[in-house]
């Protein structure tokens, strides 16, 4: 038997145990109020992140080593897969992806209890607690279901290799890694707000006033000086983070989509990628909506109702992709995991529903709604929008299932579906943005609204009649476009005036003003940038899903043909055998006005284990436009190809955009932190 | 005061929410598509003329014909078939044997005029079942393309 059988099984199996131990020292602590017992409870947390990153590894390590006496190298390695392919296999199928989750889970938990270690609410306790109970039921499916340590008798020779459609393209090395620092993250604000319901209205300070406690020799009856901070502010950072890499993981799988399946589209509302987008969804919601709790000492139960949905639905988007279930309802039961997923959804969704109901009573706030036209009331339109939108997803999701179900039939819903019904959710909200950038808190007047507005309306006004004279006819764009434009020039109008009030008139000190700002108010001018990219991306997505064309063409060797101004020349058609698989390329040389631009090599890649071959579509990206050639079909004696050429506008900006999104969200984060807490 | 603004509030807000639910259940309805096999279809008679359908099945060995942009073929499920025709591009190495879902609707000729073939995408990986035989196709274009 393989030492690394024996190395992870008992690294699951402790953690188990430890899990069990620290949630029963919780208990112990918030009940009795021992420092001991809570430092047992943190203990044990730190040391499933230690068991679970030498799982890691020790899984790292044998597929490296192509150890096939380990279930799961005999399922996803195979001795001539590249190296670096081997070991981002890890998360290549099910029980390495649970695994992989584990250890995010344990560095997430770990790290938030260590971080905050020295803080005295009761509410810390409960958050551990429920980290606790969370990574238990992840351990128990690595211990049972998703085993990937099992021994395999006898050893074999080779294994199959992952799957053809992973080991193609780079981005496999990075979009499942960022999926599931966001996706795993929500557990954060999660915890933290059962913690809170658990605890109630005192803030939780350990032997404060609320409940009098003996105090013992380390005694908690002094709280440190201070407000208790409430969960939505020590959760800011963590749901901030996560929903950066949420966001960057959902461009990039739309990116992967593009630049491997071949089909020239990024998003085809296929149940896998609503799966991330719903918790997204839910999750941006809840970004705005702690603001008008923090502001506004409002919506404290709404913001608790909003963390635990985001969670409930990373639990069923991971149910959706991971349990069968899509291929067909009656199946799931086969995948093993499935059951115990509903099982614990089940569990979260009615201990969740059950606290908010006996405990949601008393977390009233003193905030009052005042005047519709209030940056707290468009925040709350916000949130409706996102909340529409998730559900409109997850109608869309879901509802199929529950046909076939119930009747058996199997039924999808058309994508005309979600286009119908998101267009306008994402133009309302893109009005939004531009509103809630000119609108105060608790009461505005129209006057002052207005005054502020007038220069960017007419500057977006003019941006449009441009793209009116351009030859734009499409209303839905044009008015996206005036909507984008005007929350865009708003917030460059104000970063330049302030910038340049800071500045005091000198141009030297332009730029250091401009970065200052970011640190007196991060959360406001990170803002600013996570919505450039937003509004960037938005505008992007509209303009390529309109305008694009497609064309199918037959090319002889030495053959030109043109398309959309390109001229394309087929050179030759090419076979290379490659260890792991063998390809076939056509080598297409594009030229613009005789001009000769690059060389592009669509190629389709068959694998010994896989009917079907793989395409690898090569793509010309320019900031106008993206050339994008598929090889389709080809003659074996290399005497003809057939290629599928889509032109795209503006695809390049999508990526751009999210990026930016990104980059918003982690500097929100990270600036000017310290005053806060 | 405070209670009618609080009045006013609740009802904008399920106004909101029911001009939603209106709109999401049309649109809904309107754009479910069902999914069927040849015999299903073939059930159904002339019922099934001009109703948005996904078909699925196999590529018919020696039914695929290309002219100019129209493509041809027959998919069956092992007992019934029937004519596909589309404009659309056929997704990468189409070929006959292939599992295939075409989009589109049944024409009064019988025959099913397709405007989308689908390409899969799966996360999960199923290795080739019995009677595939990806080495044979492998080992025969490594040889023919050298």
């Amino acid at each position: 038997m393989s030492p690394i059988v024996t190395i992870g099984n008992l690294c699951i199996g402790l953690s188990i145990g430890l899990c069990l131990f620290g949630i029963l020292s919780f208990i112990g602590a918030r009940k009795s109020g021992s420092e001991t017992a809570a430092s047992l409870g943190r203990g044990s947390l730190y040391g499933n992140f230690i068991l679970m990153t030498v799982a890691n590894l020790a899984m790292i390590y044998a597929l490296l080593s192509n150890d096939f006496g380990v279930s799961y190298v005999s399922h996803v390695g195979s001795l001539e897969t590249p190296r670096w392919i081997s070991a981002i296999s890890l998360w290549s199928s099910l029980e390495g992806s649970i695994l992989f989750w584990g250890w995010i889970l344990a560095t997430y938990t770990a790290s938030c209890l260590y971080l905050y270690k020295d803080r005295k609410e009761g509410l810390l306790l409960w958050a551990g607690l429920v980290f606790l109970v969370i990574e238990l039921f992840f351990f128990i499916l690595l211990a049972l279901p998703a085993n990937p340590f099992l021994p395999v008798q006898p050893t074999p020779a080779n294994g199959p290799g992952p799957n053809p459609l992973l080991q193609n393209h780079w981005l496999m090395a990075i979009h499942p890694p960022c999926l599931y620092l966001g996706y795993i993250g929500f557990t954060v604000p999660f915890a933290f707000a059962v913690a809170t319901l658990l605890e109630g209205p005192s803030g939780g300070w350990r032997g404060s006033g609320a409940r009098p406690r003996a105090t013992g020799e380390h005694g908690w009856a002094e709280p440190e000086p201070g407000p208790p901070a409430t969960w939505t502010l020590l959760t800011r950072p963590w749901l901030l983070f996560a929903w950066s890499f949420q966001t960057i993981a959902i461009v990039l799988g739309g990116w992967w989509s593009y630049a491997v399946l071949g089909w020239g589209g990024y998003w085809a509302w296929d149940p896998v990628e609503n799966a991330s987008f719903m918790p997204w969804l839910a999750g941006t919601a809840l970004v705005h909506s702690v603001m008008v709790q923090e502001k506004r000492k409002m919506l404290p139960v709404w913001n608790l109702m909003l963390a635990i949905l985001t969670f409930l639905l990373t639990l069923l988007g991971t149910f959706l992709t991971r349990s069968g279930v899509l291929d067909s309802v009656h199946s799931f039961t086969e995948s093993h995991i499935g059951p115990y997923f509903l099982v614990f959804i089940g569990i979260v969704l009615s201990a969740s529903l059950a606290l908010l109901l006996w405990k949601s009573q008393n977390l009233r706030q003193p905030g009052q709604f005042e005047s519709f036209l209030s940056l707290e009331f468009l925040f709350l339109f916000n949130n409706l929008l996102f909340l529409s939108f998730c559900f409109v997803v997850f109608l869309g999701t879901w509802y199929p299932l529950l046909v076939e179900a119930i009747r058996g039939t199997r039924i999808s819903v058309g994508e005309p579906y979600f286009n119908q019904m998101t267009v306008p959710i994402v133009l309302l909200i893109t009005l939004l943005m531009s509103l809630g950038l000119v609108t105060p808190w608790k009461r505005g007047n129209f006057k002052n609204i207005l005054s502020a507005s007038r220069f960017p309306l007419f500057l977006s006004l003019g941006i449009t009649l441009i793209l009116l004279i351009v030859g734009i006819r499409n209303w839905a764009i044009l008015l996206l476009v005036l909507l984008a434009s005007l929350a865009l020039d708003i917030m460059i109008i104000e970063v330049l005036r302030i910038s340049w009030k800071r500045a005091e008139g000198n141009i030297l000190k332009f730029i250091p003003a401009k970065l200052s700002l970011l640190n007196d108010n991060p959360r406001r001018y990170g803002g600013f940038i996570a919505h450039i990219g937003a509004l960037i991306l938005i505008v992007a997505v509209a303009i390529s899903s309109i305008y694009d064309q497609e064309k199918e063409i037959t090319l002889k060797p030495d053959e030109t043909t043109e398309v959309g101004g390109y001229q394309l020349t087929l050179k030759e058609i090419r076979g290379d055998e490659v260890p792991q698989r063998f390809e076939i390329k056509a080598v297409v040389n594009v030229s613009r006005d005789g001009k000769s631009l690059e060389t592009l090599t669509p190629q389709m890649n068959f694998y010994p284990t896989s009917r079907e071959p793989i395409g690898s579509p090569a793509i010309r990206s320019t900031l106008i436009e993206d050339l994008y050639l598929t090889l389709n079909n080809f003659e074996k004696d290399g005497s003809q190809a057939t290629l599928k050429v889509i032109i795209t506008p503006a695809v390049i900006w999508i990526w751009i955009g999210g990026g930016i999104t990104m980059l918003g969200g982690l500097l929100a984060m990270v600036c000017g932190r310290k005053r806060e807490l | 005061m405070k209670n009618r603004r609080r009045l006013l509030f609740v009802f904008l807000i399920l106004g909101i929410l029911s001009g939603l639910g209106y709109l999401l259940w049309g649109g809904l309805e309107e754009n479910l598509v069902y999914f069927v096999t040849p015999t299903e279809l073939i059930a159904k008679g002339d019922k099934a003329i001009n109703n948005t359908v996904r078909l699925g099945g196999v590529v018919e060995a020696g039914t695929v014909h290309f002219e100019s942009n129209i493509l041809s073929f027959e998919i069956s499920d092992d007992q019934q078939k029937v004519p596909v025709v589309t404009t659309a591009a056929p997704p990468q190495m189409f070929h006959e044997g292939m599992g295939v879902i075409v989009e589109g609707k049944l024409g009064p000729d019988k025959r099913f005029v397709a405007d989308r073939l689908m390409v899969k995408h799966g996360n999960e990986y199923r290795p080739p079942k019995e009677g595939e035989m990806p080495q044979e196709i492998y080992k025969e274009l490594s040889q023919g393309m050298k």
